[in-house]
């Protein structure tokens, strides 16, 4: 008995002092000042966080939510088209699909989208080919209208919301689908009011799992928008890396862990409702 | 020779034992018998160490043993779903007490082979558990324990995972095996047809309490509460006034006015003529507890 | 099991919605990897292994590669420990000890990387501990340990407590218990563990990235660097590799145990057999 009492020690000492130690830093280092040149002074301010919800910044946040909203709706609608043939499809076929969905998602994220950048980049297959059929096509001003950005994400995002869409969907009890053809309804109608009611937590936590991480995001934006994207990931790496104003880059993440748990609070709410 | 003084046993919520008092003599097959719930499996886990008791003592030849966690108990458990080590073959499962004991590998060898013989399952030596069928896993689970020669085997419903027909031969062996060894077997069961077909003394248990122990025959001619005949076969109740009282037997007028005669099993100085009774009624019997 | 026949298809939409992910989610891999294989030669394009052949010639990338390499084994070693070991303390320790560590678990496999990335950096910096490979390690410790550990209890959850009892009724010690039992039976989840926190780290860059020291890149962070400058055959080159290894490993432990066990859950042949009945 008292051996296995330890054993719960080591993993809890590392994640008290590599989690919620530096987690504390940040927001000690969010009241400090920025040195004149780029280190920390210990001065205490609330500025930082008064600048975080001013003009640009607090644009930025809200372009972030856009962004990550819409990324988590588009990956929800196709996520759950996607789940749902996977799980009717023939069961040979299903291990397939989950690894055909797993392997991008277990592969470096930097080579994918480098991936898609030389894909829709200049003199890349995709406008050599539209350039054959004659239809003209400016990789530089999709850079710009980050379409691309939205599609990188959505791209990346997807299996974090179909495999436990798949998960759900395949526990689920087709008999009652079966049912409700019996009486009559056609598969649209049931997939409303029969399937998704109750998959409702897979629905939330698929949700949850696409839209924290979109929300910070800074390698998608980064290599695929222009130098007019700006999300509120880039923002505050670029406090840390080039900057140099920690105290500042600490409040905006601050900011940012905030509006995270409030939503998942949020969601949590709704998942219980 | 194991005696169990005033055990009990609460959880947070509810008490699963209260105050259970019980004798188990040398060689002596004896069934616990009850309902699910009724806290039989944990006094056979209390018994093997794998629980403890909230209060009371638990002793073997007159010594305390409930302070001994289980490893070091003269014990030894078949499980209700044989629990056998997946990830090792048959005769690695039967060895593995040996091999605590520090036995050298020619005396476990000999021992596990003679054990195999015993239940007639020398050819699966080198299986794995998960291409046994029901009865060769349980076979193997009784071997396992076995072979450390415990004072006392603990079974907990070692045959609710087999059909009937392997059931009822599996009685028949289990009794044989342990008539041959002459060991102590406690068993827990919910099938009063097995109790009363494989033991020696019975005791039944209903929410935490032991209501009775005895014989198979006490049990059934003689039987201590409503709840224990009622256990051991299944009985109609009827309501009547007490008619007459001969010397063994008592006659009922019931609602409709006809009459029925039988046994009773209250002292006879407690009933008289005229009162209100509960009767019972089996095939064979009839008993009665005075009514309300 | 869900039951073998088979079930109503979904409609059309939900069919071409998968195969037309699919698709487009492996096209640009597929163009990437054709490239790599082309070059320019007068007018047209022919097959060549010159790129291949100048990433492995390329000394910087090489040691990127090590330092990947060496990263990856060193932290998926440390964080299996960790996990495993907190998996199995997590079933018997008393509620509030378990709540903390869950609950750090699910916040670092939830929480954007990037506040991972600055919390370590700043802890860093506090601490004043110089960056370098030991700090990319701690990183990598820290957000693999959950995976780990959810992988572990996934499959400890399986297991049919009556197995230990039963080593405990035969003399086992608890110590014998956890290391004849718990532990054999348990292997299949840990390595799969160990390979999941590998391929984590491998490919991980962001963290990475935000707390590496100077000139002690990894990989993903090379390629990142690089193609912030441009694109090149050869980093087409590099990124087919990169996706070849991974690939590779994900094959590799497809075959295994362990991979039914990430995939399949907490079933699988744990259980002492019990309802077979026929002879």
């Amino acid at each position: 008995m008292k051996l296995r009492d330890y054993f719960l020690l080591p993993a809890s000492v590392w994640f008290l002092v590599f989690i919620l130690a530096p987690l504390f830093v940040v927001i000690f280092v969010s009241g400090a000042s920025r040195g004149t040149y780029g280190g920390i002074e210990w001065t205490w301010t609330l500025a930082n966080y008064t600048r975080s919800f001013s003009g640009i910044y607090a644009g930025i946040l809200w372009e972030s939510l856009k962004l990550a909203l819409a990324t988590t709706g588009l990956c929800l609608i196709l996520g759950v088209l996607m789940a749902w043939a996977m799980a009717t499809a023939p069961v040979s076929m299903r291990r397939f699909y989950v690894l055909a969905l797993a392997l991008p998602f277990l592969t470096n994220l930097v080579i994918r989208i480098y991936a898609l950048r030389v894909f829709v980049g200049t003199d890349g297959p995709l406008q050599t080919a539209l350039q054959f059929f004659g239809i003209p096509f400016d990789p530089f001003a999709l850079s710009q209208n980050s379409f691309l950005v939205f599609y990188g994400m959505v791209t990346t995002y997807l299996p974090f919301m179909v495999l436990p869409l798949y998960g759900a969907f395949e526990k689920f009890d087709f008999s009652l689908v079966e049912a409700a053809q019996d009486l009559g309804a056609g598969p649209w109608k049931i997939l409303f009011s029969v399937i998704l009611p109750n998959l409702r937590p897979a629905l939330w936590s698929g949700s949850v799992l696409v839209f924290i991480p979109a929300l910070g995001e800074y390698v998608i934006p980064d290599l695929l928008g222009g130098a007019k994207t700006m999300l509120y990931g880039n923002l505050i790496t670029e406090q840390f890396l080039k900057s140099r104003d920690w105290p500042f880059g600490a409040a905006l993440s601050v900011v940012l862990m905030i509006v995270l748990l409030v939503t998942v609070s949020v969601m949590q709410k709704r998942r219980r409702a | 020779m194991l005696e169990l003084l005033n055990i009990g046993k609460s959880f947070s919520s509810q008490t699963a034992l209260k105050g259970v008092n019980l004798a188990i003599a040398e060689g002596e097959f004896f069934s616990l018998l009850g309902p699910s719930g009724c806290g039989k499996t944990t006094l056979l886990r209390i018994i093997a160490g794998l629980e403890t008791a909230t209060h009371g003592h638990i002793l073997l030849d007159g010594q305390r043993v409930e302070t001994l966690p289980a490893q070091q108990r003269p014990f030894n458990m078949v499980f209700q779903r044989h629990a056998l080590f997946p990830h090792l073959t048959v005769e690695q499962n039967i060895a593995y007490g040996l091999k605590l004991k520090n036995w050298n590998r020619d005396r476990i060898e000999a021992k596990v082979a003679e054990v195999l013989a015993l239940v007639n399952m020398s050819e699966f030596r080198d299986r794995k558990p998960e291409t046994l069928s029901g009865g060769q896993s349980q076979r193997i689970a009784l071997a396992r324990a076995l072979v450390n020669e415990p004072r006392v085997l603990l079974l907990d419903e070692p045959l609710s995972a087999l059909d009937q027909k392997m059931r009822e031969h599996m009685q028949k062996e289990l009794r044989a095996l342990q008539r041959r060894l002459g060991l102590t077997f406690i068993c827990v069961t919910h099938d009063q047809e097995e109790a009363l077909a494989l033991s020696d003394r019975i005791g039944i248990m209903n929410h935490g309490v032991l209501e009775q122990v005895s014989s198979p025959r006490e049990i059934y001619e003689n039987p201590e509460t409503i709840f224990a005949a009622q256990f051991i076969e299944s009985t109609s109740r009827l309501r009547g006034e007490l008619v007459e009282v001969s010397q063994d037997l008592a006659t009922i007028r019931l609602g409709d006015g006809s009459l029925i005669k039988g046994k009773f099993n209250i002292p006879a100085d407690e009933l008289r003529v005229g009162m209100n009774l509960e009767a019972f009624v089996r095939k064979a019997m009839l008993f009665g507890e005075r009514g309300k | 099991m869900s039951a073998e026949r088979s079930r109503p298809p979904a409609p059309r939409t939900a069919q071409a919605a998968l195969w037309g992910t699919l698709f487009l989610l492996y096209v640009p891999l597929a163009v990437m990897f054709a490239s790599s294989l082309l070059e320019k030669s007068g007018d047209g394009l022919s097959w060549t292994l010159r790129w291949f052949a100048e990433v492995f010639a390329d000394h910087a990338l090489m040691e990127a590669l090590q330092n990947s390499f060496f990263v990856a084994v060193v932290a998926s070693l440390l964080s299996t420990v960790l996990g495993t070991l907190g998996a199995l303390g997590l079933r018997h320790n008393p509620r509030p000890w378990r709540w903390t560590v869950e609950g750090f678990s699910v916040v670092s496999l939830i929480f954007p990387e990037i506040v991972f990335a600055l919390s370590l950096l700043s802890w860093f910096f506090i601490v004043q501990m110089p960056l370098g490979l030991t700090t990319v390690v701690i990183a990598h410790v820290t957000f693999s340990v959950s995976y780990v550990l959810m992988t572990v209890s996934a499959r400890l959850a399986g297991l049919d407590p009556s197995l230990e009892d039963a080593a405990r009724d035969l003399g086992a010690s608890e110590w014998q218990v956890q290391k004849t039992v718990v532990l054999p039976l348990l292997l299949p989840a840990i390595g799969g563990g160990f390979i999941l926190s590998f391929l984590l780290s491998f490919d991980d860059f962001l963290i990475t990235y935000f707390v590496n020291g100077v000139g002690q890149d990894t990989l993903p962070v090379k390629l990142y660097t690089a193609m912030k400058i441009g694109v090149t055959p050869k980093l087409h080159a590099l990124s087919t590799l990169m996706f070849l290894w991974t690939l590779f490993i994900l094959i590799f432990f497809f075959r295994s145990p362990a991979f039914r066990v990430l995939f399949e859950g907490g079933r699988g042949r744990n259980e002492s057999d019990t309802e077979k009945t026929n002879l």
